[in-house]
Parts: C-alpha cells; sequence; structure tokens
C-alpha cells in the first residue's frame, strides 16, 4: 500500500510536536544546569573568602 | 533517457524517505544530549580556572553543594527525556509505517542476511520453505535501501558538498534504522563517508592552490593543454571541457601515466566518445576525481549551460560508482583485518585486488575490446597488445602504477612482513589472473562472432556486463 502525502506530513508534523517538547524540557534542564554552575561559583568565592579570612 | 526524464528522476530520488525524518530527528536528539554533557563539563572547567582557586578549594566548594550529585540527578533528566522522546517517536514512526506501507523489515530491527541464512539451514525442513520467503522479501528490501541511501547521499552532497561528517553518519544511520543495516555495513558506509569528505577537501585544497584552469590542467595531468580548456568543480570531481581532440585523447588514453604516444588513430577512436572519466592522476590524493568532456568546437560555441543535466547526470554517475567500487573494496578490506590468518585473508585479499582491476584495468580492457571489435581486428591481437607490460614498452599497461601503491599502502599500514605475500598476490591477480581473463574474453567475443552476431549486437549485449562474466553471458546465450 503506498503511503500519501497527507499521511506522511501527519508524521512529520507529530515528530516536529515531540522535538519542540523535547527542545523546551532541555531548555529548562539547560536553566537548572546554569543554576547550578551559579551556585558552584558562589560556593568556590565563599571558600576562597573563607581562606583569606582565616 | 532524455535530459528531461533525468531531470525527473533526479528530482524524485532527492525526495527523501518518509521515516528519514523520525530517524534523523532521533539522531538530533541523541546529539543534543550529548552536547550538553559537552558544554556542562566546559561550564565547569572555566570557571574553575576563572576562579583561580586550588584543588583544595575546588574539592571543598563541590562538597559544599553536592556537585557531582546535582549534576548527575540533572544528567538523568536529560537521558530520561531524550529517551522518553525517542521512543515516542519511534512509537510514531512505527505507526506511520504499519498504516501505510508493508515494510518487511520494523523500524530499528537488524536483518543480518548470513545470520539469517544460518537460521534457516537449521530450521525443521518443512518450515524452511516459509523462512526463505520471508528471508527474500527482507534482503530485496534491505538491497533496495543499501541503493536508496548510496542515491540520497550522492544527490546530498551534490546539493551541499561541504556535509559534515556527522550529517553524513546521522544519515546513514537513519537509513539503517529503516532497512535494519548492521553495524558492519554502517561502518563501511562511514568509511566511505570519510572517503568522500577527504576527496572533496583535496578537491577544494587543488583548486586553492592552483586557481588558473590551465595550471591546474597541468598539474592534474602532467602536460599543458595545447587547446582551450576549462575547469568546473565539483563536490569531489574536476569536470575538465577540452576543444582539443589531441588533448582530450591524451586524457582518454591515460597517455600521462601509461606513455602511450597519441596519432590519428587514437584522436579518431577517442573522439568517438562524447566525455570520460579517469581514475588516474597525477596528484594521489585526486585519483578517480578527473572527469573530461570531449566538446566539438570552442568555448564560446559550447557553453557550460549547453551541458546541463547530462554534467549532473555524469556526476552523480561519477560519484556513485566512486562509492559503489569503494564500499566494495572497504567490504573486502574490513574481511582481511577480521581474518586471524593467511589461509582466511588470503580470499577477501584477492576479491579486494580484483575490484581495484576492475575499475583500473578490466573496464578499459573492455573498451579495447569493443572498439576493435567495430573496426574487425582479430581479438588475439588485441589480447597480445594489453599484455605486454609497460617495462617491455606496452602501452596498455593500465595497471603500472597501481601495482607498486597497494604493495606500499599495505606495507605501510601492515608491517614489512606481509610484503612477499601482497606481492604475490599482486602478481596473481594483476598478471596471472588478468591475462586469463583477457584471454577468456576474447574466446568468448570469438564464440560469439562465430556464432554470427553482428559487432553491433554484441557490442550492444556486452557493453554493460563486466570483463571477467563475458564468458558466463556468452555461454548462457549460445546455449539457451
Amino acid at each position: 500500500m503506498p503511503t500519501t502525502d497527507s499521511q506522511d506530513m501527519e508524521m512529520d508534523e507529530s515528530v516536529r510536536k515531540l522535538y519542540e517538547e523535547f527542545v523546551a524540557k532541555m531548555e529548562e534542564l539547560t536553566k537548572q544546569r546554569r543554576e547550578l554552575i551559579e551556585t558552584y561559583k558562589q560556593a568556590l568565592d565563599s571558600r576562597k573568602q573563607k581562606r583569606h579570612e582565616s | 533517457m532524455s535530459l528531461e526524464a533525468i531531470e525527473q528522476e533526479n528530482t524524485h530520488e532527492s525526495s527523501r524517505h518518509p521515516s528519514e525524518q523520525a530517524a534523523r530527528t532521533i539522531e538530533q536528539l541523541d546529539f543534543a544530549a550529548e552536547s550538553f554533557v559537552d558544554d556542562v563539563l566546559a561550564e565547569l572547567e572555566s570557571t574553575e580556572s576563572e576562579s583561580g582557586a586550588t584543588p583544595e578549594i575546588v574539592a571543598a566548594a563541590r562538597d559544599d553543594i553536592d556537585l557531582e550529585d546535582s549534576l548527575a540527578a540533572i544528567t538523568r533528566s536529560v537521558v530520561a527525556s531524550t529517551e522518553d522522546t525517542k521512543n515516542k517517536i519511534e512509537t510514531v514512526a512505527d505507526a506511520h509505517q504499519a498504516t501505510t506501507s508493508y515494510a518487511p523489515i520494523k523500524v530499528g530491527e537488524h536483518f543480518l542476511p548470513e545470520v539469517e541464512v544460518r537460521h534457516i539451514l537449521k530450521a525443521p525442513s518443512k518450515e524452511r520453505r516459509a523462512l526463505l520467503e520471508q528471508f527474500k522479501e527482507k534482503y530485496v528490501y534491505q538491497k533496495e535501501g543499501i541503493a536508496l541511501l548510496q542515491e540520497h547521499l550522492v544527490n546530498t552532497v551534490q546539493d551541499n558538498p561541504d556535509l559534515t561528517l556527522r550529517e553524513f553518519h546521522g544519515k546513514i544511520k537513519a537509513y539503517s534504522n529503516i532497512y535494519g543495516f548492521d553495524s558492519e555495513y554502517r561502518l563501511k558506509a562511514f568509511i566511505l563517508a570519510t572517503e568522500y569528505a577527504k576527496r572533496h577537501r583535496a578537491v577544494k585544497t587543488a583548486r586553492e592552490l592552483f586557481p588558473d584552469d590551465a595550471e591546474l590542467f597541468r598539474q592534474l595531468l602532467g602536460f599543458a593543454p595545447e587547446g582551450e580548456i576549462e575547469i568546473h568543480d565539483g563536490p569531489m570531481t574536476f569536470y575538465i571541457r577540452c576543444t582539443n581532440p589531441h588533448d582530450y585523447a591524451r586524457i582518454y588514453y591515460n597517455s600521462f601515466v601509461t606513455g602511450k604516444e597519441i596519432g590519428k588513430e587514437e584522436i579518431q577512436h577517442a573522439g568517438r566518445s562524447t566525455g570520460c572519466l579517469r581514475y588516474d592522476c597525477r596528484i594521489e590524493a585526486l585519483s578517480g576525481t578527473i572527469m573530461a568532456k570531449n566538446l566539438k568546437g570552442s568555448l564560446q560555441d559550447n557553453p557550460i549551460e549547453h551541458d546541463g543535466t547530462t554534467r549532473k547526470h555524469e556526476e552523480q554517475h561519477a560519484i556513485y560508482n566512486l562509492f559503489r567500487t569503494r564500499l566494495a573494496e572497504e567490504g573486502a578490506l574490513i574481511q582481511f583485518e577480521l581474518a586471524e590468518d593467511w589461509e582466511n585473508q588470503e580470499k577477501p585479499l584477492r576479491e579486494y585486488l580484483k575490484i581495484r582491476r576492475a575499475t583500473r584495468a578490466d573496464d578499459w580492457a573492455k573498451d579495447e575490446f569493443l572498439a576493435y571489435l567495430r573496426a574487425g581486428d582479430e581479438t588475439q591481437g588485441v589480447v597480445q597488445r594489453l599484455k605486454v607490460p609497460k617495462s617491455k614498452g606496452g602501452t596498455y599497461d593500465y595497471l603500472v602504477s597501481d601495482r607498486e601503491r597497494v604493495v606500499d599502502a599495505f606495507v605501510e599500514r601492515y608491517g614489512e612482513d606481509i610484503r612477499k605475500m601482497i606481492e604475490d598476490a599482486v602478481q596473481d591477480i594483476y598478471t596471472h589472473d588478468y591475462h586469463a581473463t583477457l584471454e577468456a574474453a576474447a574466446n568468448a567475443l570469438d564464440d560469439l562472432r562465430a556464432a554470427y552476431y553482428s559487432p553491433d549486437e554484441i557490442v550492444g549485449l556486452l557493453t554493460t556486463e563486466p570483463l571477467d562474466k563475458w564468458p558466463k553471458v556468452v555461454s548462457r546465450l549460445l546455449h539457451e
């Protein structure tokens, strides 16, 4: 049975939506990653500060 | 086939497989997930180096915020998202495949013909017939997939010659997912992609070094053109448009390799062809990139636009041929490397040399046989001419430059111990077996003549058959 254009388009559209959802999740995780790096920077600064003070 | 038909066919060939979008997206997910990890590592390194903190401070700060645990948690989320999305896409693709077309191999299934055959042979005899039917269906489907992938790659590099290896690999994986290619095929196809990338870079570099067409011509072929020429760069080819019959004949006869003198007869013979693809080139990295076009009249009378789709089609043909040949060569080489001892290495080595020989000598010899057949020459005379080595004044020793090249390449890769073994195999395939192939081909031609086939009929029957298949083809014809 041959594949029809509309069925192909339907599948492409579903795949595109899934990919967009994935990209949104990755953006959220990237945000968490950046926050973690920021927290890490602060922890390093704080440790350096403590070392300096002592 | 008309030019319009070729154009339409090309347009059709360029269209992607319906499931390719799904497979390509899965590839993008993997890439995104891997990049995420690369990025976080880079960010950590730069944060630490910018802070100028000592290793002790780094260790303490990491402990303070449970860095590794937090990182693992985020990475687990990345993996989960990636896997979840991949599964959903595969489900969509499977459902699409199930409702729209019947595919004997399911998305993601691996079909290995050799393994399947072994299973069939072990099965109870009453089940074998059904299993064999199933096998045939899958086998044909996979073969179609291999052809489609090759066509797709050829079309893609024409549209985007700078395709990266990652993009190549993505396409190979996408087709593998649909047509069940195993990892060996995927690796062979990837080696082929690296071969393409190497050739494409060599073409670009040569052009940067020699922007002037006449100088590039001289560098590629070892002689300055007598007439007007122009060179157009393809993804991995130089398309040389010649207006001078002598220039064209020198390329046609590879005279810079064979040393063949070009006289009136050769010019006339070469002049009958409109174009040719030549394997040898003075710059090793550019072997197999030269395509020559034989023009009647000046460049002004023959603008490149007139070559139109013919040129595109010829270029596709050239790339496709290189892909196909290289794939077969790589297949044999992998078998050679996998074999543990000489007993098992000999067969793939011989096969490898035969594939190399086919494009470098057999195809040429075939042209010579058919050309002289039209002129009414004795086939045995052609065999004698083709057999004379260059060292004894022969001008048809097409394999002269490849003998040393093969031995050197193997010795460099596998060590000096292997030299004798390779030299013997080269001597056997490039001389004994080649001469036997020439004689058998000549006998086959004589048999056809004796059966009153006209030269035109013979050319029509044999022109697309490989030289070493002539005896079998002729025998089938005469005994049917």
